[in-house]
């Protein structure tokens, strides 16, 4: 290879950017060139100067202050609700299964839907409607009533009302 | 839960602001070495750092990942360094700033000093361009490809923008030794 051609290419070598027969070909080419190994050598000095100058930290509270601006100039961008958040949580645990371990999940929910559908269908409409009805005959009136604090005039009441209604029904 | 780039940035797309602001944390630190080498001044760099990140977040919803996210805040920030410059007269670059300010030490501390300046300086002199794929690669590790993505050009000619401004940075340092 000639030289003009190897400096030419001498950054892309130092940067790792050549195919490897390319590399090889301009290693062959340096091992023999004085001229060449030169060059390169003054390309390292630059990237050496160029690595050592001092840099700044980033100023503290950037971030902080990028944020805000972006919450104050963007008034739609709000903070997502628990909801949403519990939904994306969600979301990204199921893709972060793996296949089989989906299948197994989804097949979980299906059944426990179809058992619960099955369950509620045991009782129809119908049979609901009549066990409220014959629930209700059962009753004479006072169980309709919600248990009372012991010591209470509620209590009371209710003690003389099952009284009233026990001599009454001894009496029929 | 650990999220990809690409995973917050789709959030940010539909509202989450505590996504943009892991982007920010993630990321704030290649906008600034980026803006802070190009620019040379820490208020307009903290600027370009922020109007990055805002154009990001304006585009959020119409982001689609063709690209890595980190090649496209490469691309959003070295837009706005370049066009920050290219408004500007660059008399403003001449002068190396003083990030830091050594006491005089001994011999070789001071001439590194001057290669460091005159490196610095040479830098700053360069065609936008340039300085942007030098700064690219040397500080934040790009690839040419990379590079390319982030300013528009083929790796072929990311390698010549890189041979043309280190060969004017090897001109400097060779003139520097000679005075």
């Amino acid at each position: 290879m000639k030289c003009d051609k190897v400096q030419d290419r001498l950054g892309a070598y130092s940067d790792g950017e050549l195919f490897r027969l390319q590399s090889r070909r301009i290693g062959r080419h340096l091992e023999g060139c004085s001229s060449c190994q030169i060059h390169l050598a003054g390309l390292r000095e630059v990237n050496r100067i160029l690595g050592e100058i001092p840099m700044p930290p980033v100023p503290e509270g950037l971030a902080l202050r990028v944020v805000a601006e972006a919450a104050r100039r963007v008034p739609g961008v709000e903070r997502l609700s628990l909801i949403d958040h519990a939904c994306e949580w969600l979301t990204q645990a199921f893709q972060s299964m793996s296949y089989p371990v989906r299948l197994a999940a989804c097949g979980t929910v299906i059944a426990a839907s179809l058992v619960g559908v099955l369950m509620a269908d045991r009782i129809s409409p119908a049979d609901r409607r009549n066990a409220v009805i014959v629930a209700a005959r059962e009753l004479d009136g006072l169980e309709w009533f919600g248990a009372s604090p012991p010591v209470s005039v509620a209590a009371a009441y209710m003690a003389a009302a099952s009284t009233s209604s026990q001599i009454e029904g001894d009496a029929r | 839960m650990n999220r990809s780039d690409e995973e917050r940035m789709q959030a940010v797309g539909k509202g989450d602001l505590d996504a943009f602001r892991d982007l920010v944390l993630a990321h704030q630190r290649s906008a600034w070495n980026v803006a802070f080498r190009f620019l040379h001044d820490p208020a307009e760099a903290e600027d370009v750092v922020q109007d990055a990140f805002l154009k990001i977040l304006d585009a959020a919803p119409r982001y689609r990942p063709t690209a890595s996210f980190r090649t496209y805040l490469y691309q959003v920030v070295s837009r706005l360094c370049i066009d920050r410059v290219e408004k500007k007269r660059p008399g403003y670059t001449d002068e190396p700033p003083d990030v830091a300010d050594p006491s005089p030490g001994p011999g070789e501390i001071f001439a590194a000093r001057q290669e460091e300046d005159a490196v610095r300086t040479a830098v700053d002199t360069l065609p936008a361009n340039q300085r942007i794929a030098l700064i690219l690669k040397h500080y934040e590790g790009l690839s040419y490809a990379e590079i390319g993505a982030a300013i528009g050009v083929t790796a072929k000619a990311v390698e010549g923008l890189l041979g043309r401004a280190r060969s004017v940075l090897q001109d400097r340092l060779a003139s520097l030794k000679k005075d």
